[in-house]
Formats: structure tokens, C-alpha cells, sequence
């Protein structure tokens, strides 16, 4: 059965940022790989805005367990 | 030259035709080798031949009238060389098939497809009775009739002539409307029956045809989808929207129809009405028997009966309105059927015209106001080339002026609802010459008669000639029958009456009756290497001697078999040339010689030219061997006298 | 009812019987009353519903936006630009660009809506494949990739999902706020230009589905999701007419599921001719169009059947003998369901015995097929001078391989490729392609390429090449040491299900089965020297 999205994860960690996207209440979680396009990522967020790459779609973002853009907000 | 059972205009017209003899299946294929661009056909008896006949054009690289090499493919059954048809349709290209029965009705499926998608092709078919209770391979109409509602055209000619003039009407007719058309003729007795027949013109067919110009609907450079699945939302508006183009159909095969009778003076209707003016009964069918009945109406009125003939030419687009117009003022008719369906209402073509006429008399628009409706029989006749004889005809008219009440009948079958024939008179034109050879299976009998036809067409002489087919093979007996006259020979029946009995199976009078028919001072000839008089006359067996005493026929004999041997250039020649060398005897015994008023000089000088139109191609040398051969038919045949005879006889008494 | 006049359709000579079609009529009117679902209550039966012909691509006018609950999420940074998604996706709903940046941004200056312009710059990504490796040969001459989805076309199959081993799409729950965002970002992407001939390397034939030219199966088709029969298609489109272009390809389809969702009124999915006439002759009006064109001179035009395995193995099979022995340039794609799909799952000769279908149910006396397989493939190799491959979508090079030479071979050739069938298979809809590889995996569908051309003997022209451990009976997984076979795959279908107890244990019918599949893959060993 399709996995599907629930929400994109970024989390501080001690060897800094990472990023999943976890799908199916957890069951399955895919790890995003480039760390340069997840910096990008974060510097959006730290300005308070939505990764651009999620803007099409506006899946559901967490930052640090936090909801930080629900599903459709923009 | 008139054409036998063919209405020809007399005005002078631009393509009056070329003379010639052909059966039906050779008249399609000229047409056809003419005109199209390609064929897929798929053998079955009777049609075959007109595939066999495209191929052989094919292969000897004949192109059509605008310089395109043809093709030919033979598929792997009638489904497939109907699709094959499709396709090429498809892609915008003027193509045909030929088939019959089985044959037909495996191509059903995809005639549909080919009408829905208005592919303007022709099919000629040579119908043919269908393999119910048993194969038959001879004519009958229920396989065509098993189509009948496939979205086609459908148009019946009775004799060779008209099935290759309806090649060319249904091509334009088909190509104007955007619809498919079948030309349908009689298996074997006009598909194989060689007629004199007015050929047409190259130059009319390349102006009446016109070049092949089709909408290709499957051009890669401008993409289209044909052939869509439809639900309840589409597919009954096309198939109802589809009734404007059927309307079309109508209308283009009658201008079709007025423009070759502009062009060659041979006139064609929808429906054709034979000595109808004051007809009281009528003979209604399709194909070639109704033009016996034609003759055996012209007998009729000689006796002083009001009698008439209805062929309808054109069973789709039904001609309702014509047809009742045609029989409104009749008291009764008859409509003839070559096929037997005993639980529908009736039998199709009644059925349709009893329509027609419940139509008529209801008032709706577009038919003759009637008052009343002609009493209506139906009759079976000529299933599988079951013989349909002028004594049959004859009796389904008494039927109808004794005004019997039993509606539905059939001929010339031992059966309670069979009528009996009162008697069988011999229409022949008056003055005709007719032969009937026994041969064997195999020994190039159907070349000879097709050869001596050939040869009294070129010297100006109507004929009719034809084998008679069984389904048997090689070794076995067979028939060939011939006749010559000075006028259309419009009977398309077995031959009752002999003028002329050539014998090459020695074993003829042993099983059957050679003589069976043969007239007062008619002739037979014996193919034998004996060459005594006496001799001859002694192989023939007492009864047989009997009759030619009785009747004062004349014995002439031959060995054609060394006579071939020693003038064939070569040995595959052998078989035509046995041919060739009776063709000579045929001139020597017919009356064609008083016919012509010619001298043997002058006969010869015609013989030779005719020869050389014939062979010219193949080189002087074959010409001389095929004219030597006529020669030493004509020269060195000789007779039994009469003494002889007479002389064995008074042996025999003493 | 009204005859209306129609315009000329554009035909190569002027033909005597006017074509009743006139396509911006077409589009308009009659895509447009389906469209806004009064097709069939509005409009007439006039003479364009007459033969009821269909322009091209009209499909592409159809929205399915709103039939799928999910749509794929694309996520640049983690992909490689391999395509793979854009290739199995059977509807074209998911589509891949390369553009220079300079020329991107030009075109987004046209981009009224902020937020737009962002939207679809974010998805274009440097990857190494068409940024670093032109980047390092000449600075300035790199191009960025990126993938969009077509919400009008994509049924929501995640086909693309389950083919991206690098974690670049996901399943995103469909919403009335994010639907028009993709319908709004797909738009621009359709405007953008063409990539440039630069970033198509020819020999990278995974490269093809970014020229136009490729992409001649548009979508809007009525498959189910996921099928795939529909992603066999496209990638002989692909293939066809990357290398000869739309103006030279025709199809002669027939009838049987592919007939039904591409040319269901009024949505047609092809930019090709096409035709159909019935369900056992395509081959057949395949070679009166092939002897058409050569009479014409249209030697080079590439003409294409396709059909089921019902069409080709069985009803169709002496049209397709017959043709293949014509010795025309016609090919044929064999869209091997192992089922009469069309018609509800009944069983062909082509599917295994075992298999649960209708016509061979799995009762309680009888336990689904009892006959063997029929290979068709094999047949037509004994057809002689016939090119015959059997492949699957999976392996997509293998598939354009075959494809590409079944082009160039001057004859009649024959592809008969794997396509999964979800109904009737019983599998996931995102398994098209998972499915098939495990039937060549397991040897329920070895694939292999028969080109006479390479030599005299059958072991010189068969090349097995493609199949996991080619000597051996069975591909053993290297790392877990699970073994391949029939049952391994059996495992995994619907349609075998009945076969298995509740341990897991396969019934003898199915060990029957297997024994087929390892005949059968021995024969193929054996024919191609291997054994
Ligand atoms: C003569 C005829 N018989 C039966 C059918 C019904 N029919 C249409 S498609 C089809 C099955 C198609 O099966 P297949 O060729 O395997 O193609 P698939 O649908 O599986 O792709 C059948 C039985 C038909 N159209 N014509
Ligand atoms: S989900 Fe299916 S239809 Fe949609 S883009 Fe992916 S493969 Fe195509
Ligand atoms: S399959 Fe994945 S990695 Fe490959 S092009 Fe598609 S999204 Fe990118
Ligand atoms: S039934 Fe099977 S073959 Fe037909 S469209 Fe659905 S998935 Fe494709």
C-alpha cells in the first residue's frame, strides 16, 4: 500500500541539522540526504518561512518535535 | 451488338465495350486489375477464381490504369483477407476481396467495421449455398443474405455482363457515398459460365472510376483515431447520425447507374421490370435465373400469356417504393428464392417486398398509393445450383393463374410442396448450336470449351459455355456444356437438348447416357485411335447404336490425342492443343460455316486472326501450331457412314 | 438536424469523401459538453458523431484531479535526476525537465504570482548528472532538473514512489488548498521550453522521456491505476518516436483493455494514428496498412500492433502466424496480462497454471488453471526471420532495447512484455513494476531478446541476458540467500493466494506450477546454449 506523508521532520541534533519525512504514522520514514539543501532549509525556517521545495504541496512541517507549519499553511 | 439479358440503349454512345467472351468471375477481374490498387483474397469455390485471376495479373506485374503495380496477399482465412481490406482501406487505398459462403460469413465481423468506418470498398462475391446439413459449393443466396444488414450496398447481377459492369458502378457509386458495396453474382453458373459479353474500355473505366483519390484515415503526418469504444452516451448517436450518409446511398448509386448508361448505353435499374406493362402475373427474384425466366417469359407471351419477370438488382438499399410500383397492378406474383428459411416470416426478398407493399398500403410517405395488394407466393428454387428449368418457371406461373392457395412452394425437387413442371420446352434461340463433351477430371476439358467459346466469340457468334462441377477431383467423369447462336442465350440451365455430343472418356457409355437429349440428326464425335469406320462404330455399344440409328445422328471420329502430340511446339501444350484440334472438328460439324456465308477460305483467314489476337504474343510458331491444329481437326476428321451402320445392323438381325 | 459544413482536414491528397472532423470543433465543443459532464445529454447526433472519429490527444484535456486522494510530493534535494519515475509512470502524470538557469529564470519573469515563481523555482535541483558533470567540462553550461506532476493526469498509483530508491517522492494526502498549486506549477512547467538537445545524451535511453518527441501518449487515459499495460505503451511510444518522431508511428490496437481506456469517446491519449477493428485481426489490418504504405512509398513509417495476451495468443494468433510470415515491417507489442483483463479476468492460455480467474476458478474441486503456459514469444521465434524479444517495464533498458531493434530489424518482429494487472493480479497498485521484475527474478517471466540477425544457429541469435544467475535453475538473493523461484513469486499475488495454507505452504497444484516455470526456463537455457 502507498506510504503516505504525514509531516517533514528537521531536528537539531549534535552533529547538526537532519531531516526525515515520515509517512504512515511513523512506520516509514525516508532520510533527506544533502545537508547543503537542508541548511537552505532551515535558514528559511529560522526566517520564519516555509521551505520553498514544500510550498507546493504544504505538507505539514516539524521543527524540533514542534509543528511549525500545519498541513495547507502557508 | 446487343448483350444477352442486358437493356442497351440504342443511340451512339462513347464506350459501346470490346467484344469478347468472358465468364463473370474474368469480367470482375478485368475491372478490377484495371481499376484497383489491391486485392486480399482468400480461396473458396466459386469465388476463387477471381483471386486466382487478379494474382495471375499480379504476378505477371500488370499495373493499373494510372501505373501503380498492384498487390495481392492471400491471408490465412476470409476473416483475415477482409481485415487485410480494412487496413489498406484504412490507409486511403482502393482495394477488393472475392469470396463466397463460408467464406462471407466468416468476413461478417469485420464488414461492420469496415462500413462504420466508411471505407468505400467493393467485394465481389460468388454466393453460394452455405454448409448447413451438408457442403455445397454451388449458388445459393442465404450467405449473402446472412450479411444482408451489415451496412453494405448490395447489388445482384444475373449474367457475366453485369457483374462486371456492377464492379465499376459499385466502385463510383461507393466511392460518391462513402459506403461499402458487395457485387454479388451467381456461383459457378455465372462465375464460371463464359458469355458473350461487351467488355469495357480501359479509357471509360480510368473516366467513369476516376483515379483512386480515398481520405486516408490512418496518415501518420495528420494523426486520427477511428475504430472508438462508445457508451450510452455516444453510440447510438452515431449509429442514428449515420442515416444521413445511408441517405446518400441511394441517390449515388443511381447517378452511378445514369452515367454508365450515358457512357456505354447499357442501361441498369434498381429494379428491372421485364415485359411488366400488362402483366397479369410475375416471376420476382434475384440473379441468373430470373433471366431464365425472362426467356421462358418471351415463350409465354408467344402463347398469349400475361405474363412478366421483376429482377431486383439492388437489394440494399431496398427499393420498396420501385418494387411495388413494378408489381402493384399484377394479380398475383411469385418471388423466387435461391434459399430456404422455414421459420422466419418468410423467405428475405419476400419478406421485404411483403413490407414494401404492407407500406404501400398504409400510406406511408414515399410509396405508390395502392388499394389493394397482389397475392404474394414464395418459392424455393436453385439451391446449390439445383437446376431451375423453363418447365419450372412454367409451373410457378400455372400456379398462380389457377390461383392455388398454397402461398409457398418449391421447384424441382421430389416434395410435396414441390409444382410439377407441365412440360419443359426448349427456349434456345432459334437456330441454336449446342454441345455437350464428355470428358474426364483432369483432361483439360473446361480449357477446350473455354477455348472453342473463346473462338466463336472472335468470329461474331453468341455463346454460353460452362463445365459442370461436382465436388469430385481428378479421374472422374465430367460435362462440359456449350451453345452457339445468333442471338443473347439468356437460359441459364443444364443443357436438355444436344445438337453435338464429343465423347473423350471411352468410358462414357458406360456409365451413363451420353446421348441423353441428343436431337434428330444431331452429331457425335469419338475421340479414338482407331481409325476404320467400322471400327469406330463397332466400340459403341448396341443401345447407344440404337439410338443414333433411331434419331439419324452422325458419328465422327478422331484421334485428337496424336494429332496434339505431333503439333504441340511442346509437351505442356498437349492438353490445350487436343482442344484446339476439336475446336476444328466443332467448325466442321456446327452449322457456324453456313452461319458466317463464308468459304472454308475465308473461315481459315478468321481462324488465323483470331489465333494470332490470341497467341501473337507467345510468337509466330505458336500460332501456326494452334492453326494447324484447327486445320487437321477440320481436314482429317472423318464419318462413320451411314451404310456402315446400317450394314452392322442387318449383321446384328441376321 | 443540422448538417454543418466541415472544414478540411488536412489530407495528403484531397480525397473525394470529406472527413467529418474538424478538431478545434472537436476540442471545443465535444471535449468541452464531456468535460463539463453534459456530453451525453447535450449533445447531437450529427454527422462528426457519424463515424464518431477522434483527433489527437484529446485526452489531455481530461481532469482527474480530483479522482486520487494522494499525490506524489517531490522533494529535489534527494534526487539523482535517473528518470525512472518518469518512465513507469503509466499516465504521464509525472514529467522531468532540464533547463539552463539563466533560461529559467527569464521564463519565471513571465510568472505573475510570487509565489508561484518560487514554488516552481524550488523544484528544479543541481544534480551530478546534468549540473556537475557539464558544470566540470565547461563552468556555466550546467542545467537543473526537476519533476512536476500533472494533478489533471496522475491517478495517485505511487508507481513513481515505490520506482525512486533515493527517497525523492512521497504520498501526499490531496487537499482543496494544495490541489490548484500543483495545477498552477504545472502550468508553468508546460510553458517552460523544451530541454535542450545538450542534456539528451542519446545513449542514455533513460534520457528519452525529456524530448517532446517522446512523449506521445498524453495521459487522460481510463486505465486503472497503476497499470501496467498503459507504461508498456508509452515506453514503445518513447522509444518509437524519440528515434522516428510522431509523423512516422501508427498503431493497430486490438480490442481488449488498451482499446478501452485510450479510446473511449471523447478522449484519445495517443499524438499518434491510430486504429482499431476488432478483437483477433490487428495483425491482419496491420498488413493491408503496411502493404498500403510501401505501395505509397512509405517504407520508413514504423507501424505498431498492439494487443493482449487474449488477442495474440489465442483469438488473433493465425492473423499474427499469418503475418509473421509475410515477412512485413510490422511489430507487434504483447501486452501479457496472463488474463483476459478486459472482459473481467478470465483465464488465457497465457496465464500459469494455478492462476485463480475467472473461467478457472479456484474451487473446491478444481484448484484455478490446470493447463500449462502457453509462450508466445517462443512461438514466433520458430517463425522464420521473425524478431522476437520478451521484457518487461522493470527493465527498462532491456524493454528500449528491444524496442529500438525491433524498429531497425526490416521484418516483422514481436515483443511480448510482462504487464501487470493489478485487479486481476490482486497486487498493489503501486506494484507494476516491482511485480514485474519478480516475475523475471523467478523465472515466471524470463526475458530475453531473439535477433536473427545475430547469426545462423538459436544460440547465436538467443541472449538471456538480463535474467539474475542465467546458469542456474534459480536466482539465490546474494545477502539473505532467499531463493527466487515460482513460489517466491506466487507468494506475493492474489491470484495464488488459494494455493497457499495457513502456514504458508504451497499446494501441489502450485509445486506443478513451479515445475512449469523451471521447464520452461530450461528450455531457454538449453536454446541458448547455456545448458
Ligand atoms: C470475437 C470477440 N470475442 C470476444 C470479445 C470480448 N473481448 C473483448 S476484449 C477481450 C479480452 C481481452 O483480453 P486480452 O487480449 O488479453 O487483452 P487485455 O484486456 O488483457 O489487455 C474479450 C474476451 C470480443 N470483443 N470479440
Ligand atoms: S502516482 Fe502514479 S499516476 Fe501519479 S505520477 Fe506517480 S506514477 Fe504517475
Ligand atoms: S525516480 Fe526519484 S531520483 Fe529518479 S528522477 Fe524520479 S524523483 Fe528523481
Ligand atoms: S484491468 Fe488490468 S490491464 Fe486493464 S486497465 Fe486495469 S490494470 Fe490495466
Amino acid at each position: 500500500m502507498p506510504k503516505i506523508l504525514d509531516y517533514i521532520e528537521y531536528v537539531k541534533t549534535e552533529d547538526g541539522w537532519i531531516s526525515r519525512k515520515v509517512h504512515d504514522d511513523g512506520d516509514f520514514i525516508m532520510d533527506r540526504r544533502d545537508p547543503e539543501a537542508i541548511l537552505e532549509d532551515i535558514s528559511y525556517i529560522e526566517r520564519g518561512q516555509r521551505p520553498p521545495w514544500t510550498l507546493l504541496g504544504l505538507p505539514r512541517i516539524i521543527v524540533n518535535g514542534k509543528v511549525f507549519r500545519e498541513r495547507d499553511e502557508i | 451488338m446487343s448483350i444477352s439479358g442486358v437493356e442497351v440503349e440504342k443511340k451512339a454512345v462513347p464506350y459501346p465495350g470490346i467484344p469478347t467472351t468472358a465468364d463473370g468471375a474474368e469480367a470482375v477481374v478485368w475491372v478490377e486489375t484495371h481499376i484497383g490498387q489491391a486485392a486480399c483474397a482468400y480461396p473458396i469455390t466459386s469465388s476463387s477464381k477471381m483471386g486466382e485471376g487478379f494474382n495471375y495479373y499480379v504476378a505477371n506485374g500488370m499495373r493499373n490504369l494510372w501505373g501503380e503495380p498492384l498487390v495481392f496477399i492471400e491471408p490465412e482465412s476470409e476473416h483475415s483477407a477482409a481485415s487485410v481490406c480494412e487496413g489498406f482501406a484504412v490507409a486511403g487505398g482502393r482495394v477488393t476481396t472475392f469470396t463466397s459462403g463460408q467464406g462471407l460469413v466468416l468476413m461478417k465481423e469485420v464488414l461492420y467495421t469496415i462500413a462504420g468506418k466508411g471505407l468505400p470498398v467493393v467485394f465481389h462475391i460468388g454466393a453460394r449455398a452455405l454448409t448447413f446439413h451438408s457442403l455445397n459449393v454451388h449458388a445459393g443466396h442465404d450467405d449473402v443474405m446472412a450479411v444482408a444488414d451489415t451496412g453494405w450496398g448490395i447489388v445482384f447481377a444475373k449474367n457475366a455482363q453485369e457483374a462486371g459492369d456492377f464492379a465499376a458502378i459499385c466502385r463510383r457509386a461507393a466511392e460518391s457515398c462513402g459506403r461499402p458495396f458487395l457485387n454479388v453474382q451467381d456461383g459457378f453458373l455465372t462465375t464460371h459460365t463464359v458469355e458473350s459479353i461487351l467488355q469495357p474500355e480501359p479509357e471509360l473505366l480510368k473516366e467513369y472510376v476516376g483515379e483512386p483519390r480515398l481520405r486516408n484515415l490512418f496518415d501518420p503526418e495528420h494523426p486520427l483515431m477511428t475504430g472508438v469504444v462508445q457508451n450510452q452516451d455516444s453510440y447510438m448517436k452515431g449509429k442514428i447520425a449515420q442515416r444521413a450518409i445511408y441517405a446518400r446511398m441511394a441517390p449515388a448509386l443511381r447517378e452511378a447507374m445514369d452515367e454508365w448508361a450515358r457512357l456505354t448505353g447499357r442501361r441498369y435499374h434498381f429494379v428491372e421490370s421485364y415485359r411488366m406493362e400488362d402483366a397479369e402475373y410475375a416471376i420476382v427474384g434475384m440473379g441468373s435465373m430470373i433471366e431464365t425466366a425472362m426467356a421462358t417469359a418471351d415463350f409465354l407471351r408467344d402463347q398469349g400469356k400475361r405474363v412478366g419477370v421483376v429482377h431486383v438488382t439492388v437489394f440494399r438499399p431496398f427499393p420498396g417504393p420501385e418494387i411495388v410500383e413494378a408489381l402493384r397492378n399484377v394479380k398475383a406474383f411469385a418471388v423466387l428464392e435461391r434459399m430456404d428459411n422455414p421459420i422466419a416470416q418468410s423467405n428475405p426478398l419476400t419478406a421485404e417486398i411483403k413490407a414494401s407493399f404492407a407500406d404501400a398500403i398504409a400510406g406511408t410517405p414515399g410509396y405508390p398509393q395502392i388499394d389493394r395488394v397482389p397475392i404474394v407466393y414464395s418459392g424455393s428454387a436453385g439451391l446449390g445450383s439445383r437446376d431451375v428449368r423453363p418447365g419450372d418457371i412454367i409451373a410457378t406461373y400455372e400456379h398462380m393463374w389457377n390461383g392455388r392457395e398454397r402461398r409457398y412452394f418449391c421447384l424441382n425437387v421430389k416434395h410435396p410442396l414441390a409444382l410439377e413442371p407441365p412440360f419443359d420446352p426448349d427456349i434456345r434461340p432459334a437456330g441454336s448450336f449446342s454441345m455437350r463433351g464428355h470428358s474426364v477430371g483432369g483432361f483439360g476439358s473446361v480449357t477446350t470449351n473455354k477455348v472453342i467459346a473463346s473462338f466463336l466469340g472472335m468470329l461474331g457468334f453468341y455463346v454460353q459455355a460452362y463445365p459442370k462441377y461436382g465436388s469430385e477431383k481428378k479421374g472422374l467423369p465430367t460435362t462440359y456444356y456449350l451453345t452457339v447462336a445468333n442471338e443473347p442465350i439468356r437460359t441459364h440451365c443444364e443443357m436438355h437438348h444436344v445438337e453435338f455430343v464429343p465423347i473423350n472418356d471411352v468410358n462414357a457409355f458406360h456409365h451413363g447416357n451420353p446421348l441423353k437429349g441428343i436431337q434428330e440428326n444431331g452429331m457425335v464425335f469419338i475421340q479414338t485411335s482407331k481409325t476404320r469406320p467400322e471400327e469406330v462404330w463397332a466400340g459403341i455399344p448396341k443401345h447407344a447404336q440404337d439410338v443414333i440409328i433411331k434419331k439419324n445422328v452422325r458419328v465422327f471420329a478422331l484421334d485428337t490425342v496424336k494429332i496434339a502430340r505431333e503439333v504441340a511446339p511442346t509437351p505442356d501444350l498437349e492438353m490445350r492443343m487436343q482442344g484446339i484440334v476439336l475446336a476444328g472438328i466443332f467448325l466442321r460439324v456446327s452449322p457456324v460455316l453456313q452461319h458466317l456465308e463464308a468459304s472454308e477460305e475465308e473461315l481459315f483467314e478468321r481462324v488465323e486472326d483470331a489465333l494470332r489476337k490470341w497467341f501473337g504474343k507467345r510468337g509466330e510458331a505458336v500460332v501456326q501450331a494452334n492453326l494447324q491444329a484447327v486445320r487437321r481437326g477440320y481436314e482429317e476428321v472423318f464419318e462413320v457412314p451411314r451404310q456402315v451402320m446400317l450394314a452392322s445392323q442387318n449383321e446384328a438381325a441376321d | 438536424m443540422a448538417e454543418r459544413e466541415f472544414p478540411k482536414f488536412a489530407p495528403t491528397h484531397e480525397p473525394k469523401q470529406p472527413l467529418m472532423l474538424d478538431i478545434e470543433d472537436f476540442n471545443r465543443r465535444i471535449v468541452g459538453a464531456y468535460n463539463r459532464g453534459v456530453g451525453e445529454t447535450e449533445l447531437e447526433a450529427d454527422l462528426s458523431t457519424a463515424e464518431s472519429f477522434i483527433p489527437p490527444a484529446t485526452a489531455k484535456l481530461r481532469d482527474f484531479s480530483y479522482i486520487a486522494p494522494e499525490i506524489p510530493l517531490y522533494d529535489p534535494s534527494n534526487c539523482i535526476g535517473c528518470m525512472e519515475c518518469v518512465i513507469e509512470c503509466p499516465d504521464t502524470a509525472i514529467l522531468a525537465k532540464v533547463i539552463h538557469p539563466d533560461t529559467l529564470e527569464r521564463e519565471l519573469q513571465k510568472v505573475d504570482d510570487p509565489m508561484v515563481r518560487e514554488m516552481v523555482r524550488a523544484r528544479f535541483g543541481k544534480t551530478r548528472k546534468y549540473w556537475d558533470t557539464y558544470e566540470r567540462k565547461e563552468p556555466g553550461s550546467g542545467g537543473l532538473f526537476g519533476i512536476f506532476i500533472d494533478p489533471t493526469k496522475c491517478k495517485g498509483c505511487a508507481e513513481c514512489v515505490e520506482q525512486c530508491d533515493d527517497f525523492a517522492l512521497s504520498m501526499l494526502t490531496k487537499t482543496e488548498k494544495n490541489v490548484p498549486l500543483f495545477q498552477k506549477a504545472f502550468r508553468v512547467f508546460e510553458s517552460l521550453p523544451e530541454t535542450p538537445a545538450e542534456y539528451i545524451k542519446e545513449a542514455l535511453l533513460t534520457d528519452m522521456m525529456l524530448a517532446e518527441r517522446s512523449l506521445l501518449y498524453v495521459g487522460g487515459a481510463g486505465s486503472c491505476a497503476g497499470c501496467g499495460e498503459a507504461t508498456a505503451i508509452r515506453m514503445m511510444l518513447a522509444a518509437t518516436g524519440f528515434k522516428y518522431g510522431p509523423e512516422n508511428i501508427g498503431i493497430v490496437a486490438a480490442t481488449g483493455c488498451n482499446t478501452v481506456y485510450t479510446s473511449t469517446y471523447p478522449y484519445n491519449p495517443y499524438k499518434v494514428a491510430w486504429t482499431n477493428s476488432l478483437f483477433e485481426n490487428a495483425a491482419t489490418v496491420a498488413m493491408g496498412i503496411r502493404a498500403r504504405w510501401d505501395q505509397m512509398g512509405w517504407k520508413h513509417k514504423k507501424l505498431w500492433v498492439l494487443g493482449g495476451d487474449g488477442a495474440m495468443n489465442d483469438i488473433g494468433f493465425q492473423a499474427l502466424s499469418r503475418m509473421l510470415m509475410s515477412g512485413m515491417d510490422i511489430n507487434v507489442l504483447i501486452l501479457d496480462t496472463q488474463v483476459y483483463s478486459n472482459t473481467g479476468g478470465q483465464a488465457s492460455t497465457s496465464s500459469y497454471t494455478g492462476q485463480n480467474t475467472k473461467m478457472s476458478y479456484h474451487g473446491r474441486e478444481i484448484h484455478g488453471k490446470t493447463e500449462r503456459r502457453k509462450e508466445i514469444a517462443q512461438i514466433c521465434m520458430m517463425h522464420p526471420d521473425v524478431f522476437v524479444a520478451q521484457t518487461t517495464c522493470a527493465d527498462f533498458n532491456h524493454f528500449y532495447k528491444a524496442v529500438l531493434a525491433a524498429n531497425e530489424y526490416e521484418g516483422p518482429a514481436v515483443i511480448n512484455v510482462y504487464t501487470t494487472c493489478q485487479p486481476e493480479h490482486g497486487v498493489a497498485d503501486e506494484r507494476a513494476s516491482q511485480q514485474a521484475k519478480l516475475a523475471k527474478e523467478s523465472r515466471a517471466f524470463p526475458i530475453f531478446i531473439y535477433d536473427p540477425r545475430n547469426g545462423e544457429t538459436i544460440r547465436e541469435r538467443l541472449d538471456l541476458k538480463g535474467n539474475p544467475a542465467v546458469k542456474e535453475d534459480w536466482y539465490v538473493v546474494p545477502k539473505t540467500g532467499e531463493v527466487i523461484d515460482f513460489i517466491a513469486f506466487a507468494r506475493t499475488e492474489g491470484r495464488f493466494a488459494k494455493h497457499f495454507d495457513k502456514d504458508g505452504n504451497p499446494s501441489e497444484e502450485l509445486l506443478k506450477a513451479q515445475e512449469d516455470r523451471l521447464k520452461n526456463w530450461r528450455l531457454l537455457q538449453e536454446l541458448a546454449g547455456l545448458r
